[in-house]
């Protein structure tokens, strides 16, 4: 009996020390969250400025007279008109087409796309059509490594299980040449389903249709050949850079790769004077495997002159204009990236947000990113930053688009309906729609592009420099999709990240990682059943 | 004899469905293995043999993936299994709250991964995560969640985080079963913690864990989830892993046959590991 008093008490000391602990150890975890999240009080301090940006003028033009002098971020200076005005000015413009949108009513499509913003632009205008057709459409979306799986899995049963599927340049070059997609030219010619005049095919930005044309042999060029797709969506890159911390360091935007490294540099060294450095680093540029190759890096190679494959097919990866572009793209990476553990885990979300968050002075990435960086309910660095082309390099400037499309399966049932749906979802009254109400950047025609409303909504972008930006690209510096069409470009690119991310970690000189690369190259097409005369 | 049809006949369905389900793909993958199938260029399908294994057994980045798979793997269920037994031993005694606390333990096995992948992008932000900055304020830097060294032991962490309650559950079962007058009496005798755990609370869990270990060891072999949405693979190849390695193959380079070459050598590492795991159990089960 004393021994099972003598327990109970120990029991009620160590409950009473395990209590304690616990609090205490809850009370530490507390705090230090209350901590964290004072220190990033990202919505409520935004919305803070949003009421006085409202209510006490004076004190925010002198806040901003501080940091950026010239103008503050306005939201769109005309008013949309309701959603039921729209669509009966959309329903008018769409009737104004020479064809019988009823020709196909009641026959029923299904869209497989991956889950993407350009969907959600998408999906509300859904029953706009069905209402003008009497076609009804059903949307398979899948997350990307699920679609990625399934469509080429349907896509080579030949069961007519989709009409549309959502497709894009390194899509078409595995599912063109392996003969699953209709060509689209016969419906884009056939007057009784495309009134071309007023379709306006030539109205879409050129780059977008030279992606979607090709012969489907493996090597060819793009711009050559049927019509596989038809662009819903497109981005290519630009610079962006911190206006207000450039003016504030007496520096200007880079023109070139060279002037680039030295601007990081520069960056650098005042971030580390103010004492910044660390909590906020000079670029970002996407980091992780496969990704790190397909933004930023395909406006280096081109300013250097460097092909991917010769005519042959076999990589120049260990050629001199290969090795210059690499050389100094990492050096750029290792001076003003974060360090190479985080570099490495950078994808096209941590851009986006990072930079609204404040965390970096310039990146080279998507041009409707600025959509968000410029929305002041999203980012911190809305009104402080600038645009311009990406830089230049001894052999010229360019970068790689990459352009979201609409593409018929082979084996679809249904392919006239399917062609009315991706007549109407790109013809100019829904792509205007889509991108002024739902936000569809960046829209593939010029004329939405121009629009007076979607000037309105992005005039103020970078303080003018966004649109000034996006023109240029678009009419002179982009260059299709930059690699060999080859539907095994993904793993080429996945060879080339592991060479990137060699270099960067200093486990490899540049040459020693490119000759490795190359060899991968040749062994994996050689794999894949090409012979290569190496 | 005569033999009776009878019971074949009402079988045969579900003989059939199960064979079409389970076996036919199986199968098939192994015919598959066997030819250059090309996803994106069907025209030139041909028999070649062994040629895809003999491929296979010669690429330095698939051998290195059953490398990284198989070290995935032991650290996974060995940080698992360990902190499933403590967690498992410390709410296995009546303190307060402790059904509250069983409920909240298990809590990660129900997120999907993904999901879980992402919110330890944000967790472990060297730049925004709340980690960093609680290690910031305590002086300390942020680790190198993603280097060339530290990406893999990152995918244990997290596989740890999110699958050490599925060990807990299982250990806290085995506990519940052991008779509490085993551990009083040896408490009577002066046992140790230790020597309680050594002699009676193991010896008791042994047959529970390894059915765990076996279920679990199947599990992470074909770990893909988190490293896929992590870092596909990287940095360069220090997560490049059997699975991303299987889908790499498979649909981005469109190598069928390499792919199912791939996928029946994974078969044959995990028939092989789970029968000795089995015969293991049976063994523990008997003795």
């Amino acid at each position: 009996m004393a021994s099972s008093g003598q327990e109970e008490k120990s029991i009620s000391r160590r409950k009473f020390l395990s209590t304690v602990g616990g609090l205490a150890a809850v009370a530490a975890l507390g705090w230090g969250l209350a901590g964290y999240f004072a220190a990033f009080p990202r919505i409520e301090r935004i919305t803070e400025t949003k009421v006085k940006t409202k209510t006490v003028t004076s004190t925010v033009t002198k806040t901003i007279t501080k940091t950026a002098p010239t103008t503050v971020v306005t939201t769109p200076t005309f008013k949309l008109p309701s959603e039921e005005e729209m669509k009966r000015r959309i329903r008018a413009e769409l009737e104004k087409a020479d064809i019988n949108w009823k020709k196909f009513a009641g026959k029923e499509i299904v869209v497989s796309s991956p889950t993407h913003p350009f969907l959600d632009a998408l999906k509300p205008l859904v029953p706009l059509f069905e209402d003008l057709t009497g076609i009804k459409v059903r949307i398979e979306e899948l997350t990307e490594a699920e679609w990625n799986q399934k469509v080429p899995t349907v896509l080579a049963s030949g069961v007519p299980t989709y009409d549309i599927v959502f497709c894009g340049p390194i899509y078409l070059w595995g599912w063109g040449s392996a003969g699953w997609l209709e060509t689209l030219d016969k419906y884009l010619d056939n007057p009784e389903l495309t009134d071309k005049e007023w379709y306006d095919f030539d109205d879409f930005l050129p780059a977008t249709i030279k992606v979607s044309r090709w012969t489907a042999k493996p090597g060819a060029p793009e711009g050559e050949g049927p019509l596989w797709m038809v662009p819903i969506m497109v981005e290519t890159y630009l610079l962006a850079y911190r206006e207000d911390l450039f003016k504030k360091w007496g520096l200007t935007a880079p023109d070139t790769w060279e002037d680039l490294l030295e601007t990081v540099k520069t960056v650098k060294a005042k971030m580390k004077e103010e004492g910044l450095y660390g909590k906020m680093y000079p670029l970002t540029l996407r980091g992780t495997r496969l990704f790190i190759t397909v933004a930023a890096y395909t406006a280096v190679l081109p300013a250097y002159g460097a092909r991917d494959l010769d005519e042959n097919l076999v990589p120049l990866y260990d050629s001199k204009e290969w090795i210059e572009a690499n050389k100094i793209y990492t050096e750029i990476i290792k001076e003003g990236c974060p360090p190479p553990s985080t570099f490495f885990s950078i994808n096209w979300y941590n851009v986006l947000d990072d930079m609204a968050a404040g965390l970096y002075a310039m990146t080279i990435d998507c041009d409707f990113f600025a959509a968000t960086w410029e929305n002041p309910e999203k980012s911190k660095v809305a009104g402080k930053l600038a645009y311009t082309v990406v830089p230049a390099g001894p052999a010229g400037r360019g970068a790689r688009i990459w352009a979201w499309s609409l593409a018929i399966p082979k084996s679809s049932a249904n392919k006239e309906a399917a062609w009315l749906f991706i007549e109407w979802a790109t013809s100019k009254p829904v792509l205007w729609w889509s991108t002024v109400r739902y936000g569809n950047y960046m829209p593939v025609r010029w004329s939405v592009l121009n629009s007076p409303e979607v000037e309105a909504i992005t005039k103020d972008w970078g303080h003018g420099t966004w649109r000034e930006a996006v023109t240029e690209m678009y009419a002179k510096y982009t260059l299709g999709s930059y690699y060999t069409p080859l539907p095994e470009q993904i793993t080429l690119l996945n060879i080339i990240s592991d060479a990137l991310h060699d270099i960067i970690a200093d486990r490899k000189t540049v040459e020693e990682a490119l000759k490795w690369a190359k060899q991968e190259a040749v062994r994996a097409l050689k794999e894949a059943g090409y012979e290569l005369p190496v | 004899m005569k033999v009776k049809f009878h019971p074949i006949l009402i079988l045969l369905p579900s003989l059939l469905i199960i064979f079409s389900v389970a076996y036919g793909p199986f199968l098939l993958t192994i015919y598959y293995s066997t030819l250059f199938y090309h996803l994106y260029k069907p025209a030139q399908l041909s028999f070649r043999g062994l040629a895809n294994y003999a491929l296979l057994f010669t690429s330095e980045r698939f051998l290195g993936s059953i490398f990284k798979t198989t070290l995935f793997t032991i650290l996974a269920i060995s940080l698992e299994s360990v902190l499933g037994l403590a967690i498992a031993l410390l709410f296995f005694r009546e303190i307060p709250g402790v059904r509250f606390f069983r409920g909240i333990v298990v809590l990660p096995m129900v997120i999907t991964p993904v999901v879980a992948a992402l919110m330890f992008r944000l967790f472990l932000d060297p730049l925004t995560g709340p980690l960093s900055y609680l290690l910031s304020m305590l002086g300390l830097p942020s680790p190198e969640w993603f280097g060339y060294e530290t990406a893999l032991i990152t995918m244990v962490m997290i596989d740890a985080w999110q699958w050490t309650p599925f060990f807990f559950l299982v250990f806290l079962t085995g506990l519940l079963g052991i008779e509490k007058s085993e551990l009083e009496a040896a408490e009577i005798d002066g046992a140790s913690f230790f020597q309680k755990l050594r002699y009676i609370i193991l010896p008791h869990l042994k047959l529970i864990t390894l059915i765990a270990l076996t279920i679990r060891a199947i599990d992470c072999f074909k770990i893909f989830d988190i490293i896929f949405t992590l870092t596909r693979g990287g940095p360069g190849r220090a997560t490049d892993v059997l699975s991303i390695y299987i889908f790499q193959q498979t649909f981005e380079s469109g190598l069928i046959g390499v792919g199912a070459a791939a996928s029946i050598i994974t078969f044959a590492i995990l028939m092989a590991l789970g029968n000795a795991l089995l015969r293991m159990i049976s063994k523990a089960g008997i003795g």
